[in-house]
């Protein structure tokens, strides 16, 4: 018998196990999570709606469906969060803006129904930055807090996701990942979340950000709910021309823990203290993961991408170009309705030269080549997430310099670079790091050929399934 | 073209139907600038040859 309050400290897939052998049943799951938001949400905003009567209505048809011997898998019955970029039928979608505060999609998104019909509970709609394109503090509905330490933003632009997962407010839940907005809050949260390939999970019901490098995917606590959720919302969908028809893996039988033998590359520019820009704490903490992969029987191998540190701002000038095209009229006509932050970012992409935009397509094309060249020889590569843990909110951020505003160009590397490839990238806990009293999560990346998530879940699963940074709870 | 001054992307912000307060320009610069220069240093002898292509591209549909 579990205990009603060690509910939401279950994982999705534990969680999932037991309302299938009806130990715990769907309706008992929803309402202790709605305990958990109504203890936790005031400090985090992390939602922008929370969906309660729907969740405990989807959790007695789930209850019903299972008193049957119906079983639609392993997230039946369980409460899932979405992001707000994310259409849901009937229910608010802001995208965090004040474009879109009374917007209510006639239609779900191909995720959101795919998760339906997978018998999943969606328990709320999640807080993000302004259009997945604005600041940490830009997002119409309020700043989300990062359970690990209340001061701190928790990583854009899927923050409600990261917290809400992090703080046990949902199981599992989704986010949209652009130029890094899955696996940034992932990894200043503590989580687990994946950047499909582009192309495997359907984009359609999805607020664009960047046509061409948007993708909608897992931010879960352990790897094997990762698996489970990109299992239930991955697969082809006539409804978007780029959604390939790539038969979908059973993800979680091919989580062996087993790496013996997979050829792990470590990036130097990222992760050598001689060209890394990121942090002692967090270099450290990636050095270490690939020394506990090399102990699990991995081939660890340093490798060079000489080109890595230029995807940040290749990747910010496609995203930005192309989320400037699909906000002209707005940035126009209401320039006030953005955020400070946004109308910077809106404005100057307005000013990027069109052979400035072709110099970065070009400049994709030949990252993608050289690091795609590279997975011939390795299977996966690994490298910081980030190059910091979480850091303190500014709510009043401005860029001071353009040495500044090149900085943040640099540090967006680390997540353009596989934004830019196309390929599966998915942030890990490594390791926390003690800032000011807080234990702040560190995330390591690994990202792997288009198409082969198992490979990338897998390493993820050996690696975290050696660690016991999963059983941490932040304060909150 | 990496030291656009405060006047030129007055006038682009102007030309583009944009406005923006002092301050805003100073920040439009600063990120401009930044943009433009970490592209200028950025001198590839394949850029000339390499022809863009924004997305990957099935290599055999499997239906």
């Amino acid at each position: 018998m579990i205990d009603s309050k060690e509910i939401v400290f279950l994982s999705a897939t534990e969680l999932g196990r037991l309302i299938y052998s009806r130990e715990i049943s769907p309706v008992e799951a929803v309402e202790a999570h709605l305990r958990r938001i109504e203890s936790v949400e005031p400090r985090l905003n992390a939602f922008i709606t929370i969906t309660a009567d729907h969740a405990l209505e989807s959790a007695r048809q789930a209850e019903a469906e299972i008193a049957a011997g119906i079983h639609r898998g392993p997230l039946h019955g369980v409460p899932v969060a979405v992001k707000d970029q994310i259409h849901t039928a009937g229910i608010l979608t802001t995208s965090g803006s004040k474009f879109s505060t009374d917007f209510i999609p006639s239609e779900d998104a191909t995720a959101v129904r795919n998760l339906r019909r997978a018998g999943a509970v969606l328990i709320g709609k999640t807080n993000m930055a302004e259009l997945a394109f604005g600041g940490p503090t830009s997002s119409a509905f309020g700043v989300t807090r990062n359970p690990w330490d209340l001061s701190r933003d928790p990583g854009s632009s899927s923050n409600g996701s990261g917290a809400a997962t992090a703080a046990f407010m949902c199981a599992t839940s989704l986010g949209e990942d652009t130029g890094g907005s899955i696996r940034n809050p992932s990894a200043k949260c503590g989580l687990v979340g994946l950047r499909p390939s582009w192309g495997r999970v359907s984009r359609y019901g999805v607020e664009p950000i960047a046509w061409s490098l948007d993708t909608v995917g897992p931010i879960s606590r352990t790897v094997e709910d990762c698996a489970a959720t990109l299992g239930v919302i991955a697969g082809h969908d006539p409804k978007d021309r780029y959604s390939w028809h790539t038969p979908v893996p059973d993800y979680q039988s091919k989580l062996t823990g087993n790496v013996a033998g997979v050829r792990i590359g470590i990036v130097e520019e990222f992760s050598d203290p001689a060209c890394s820009t990121a942090t002692a704490p967090v270099l450290k903490a990636v050095t270490s993961a690939a020394d506990t992969l090399a102990n699990l029987g991995a081939e660890v191998m340093p490798v060079s991408l000489p080109l890595a540190f230029t995807a940040g701002v290749v990747s910010h000038i496609i995203i930005a170009v192309e989320h400037a095209g699909l906000t002209a009229e707005r940035i126009r006509d209401r320039p006030d309705d953005f955020a400070h932050s946004n109308r910077i970012q809106m404005m100057t992409a307005e000013l990027i030269p069109a052979s400035v935009y072709y110099k970065a397509q070009k400049l994709r094309e030949i990252i993608r080549a050289q690091t795609l060249e590279m997975l011939n020889d390795v299977d996966v590569l690994i490298m910081p997430t980030a190059s910091e843990p979480a850091q303190l909110i500014e709510y009043d951020a401005h860029i001071n310099s353009s040495e500044e505003a090149e900085r943040a160009l640099t540090d967006s590397s680390y997540r353009g670079l596989f934004s830019l490839v196309g390929g599966p990238a998915l942030s890990v806990c490594c390791g926390f790091t003690e800032e000011d009293g807080a234990d702040l999560p560190l995330g390591m990346q690994i990202a792997g050929k288009p198409f082969d998530e198992s490979t990338v879940l897998n390493v993820a699963f050996a690696y975290e399934q050696s660690t016991e940074w999963r059983s941490r709870r932040p304060p909150v | 073209m990496s030291s656009l001054r405060r006047e030129e992307i007055y006038s682009l912000l102007r030309a583009a139907g944009l406005r923006a307060d002092e301050s805003e320009l100073t920040e439009v610069q600063h990120n401009l600038s930044a943009i433009l220069r970490a592209m200028e240093d950025i001198d590839l002898p394949e850029l000339n040859s390499q022809e863009p292509l924004p997305i990957i591209m099935p290599e055999k549909p499997l239906d």
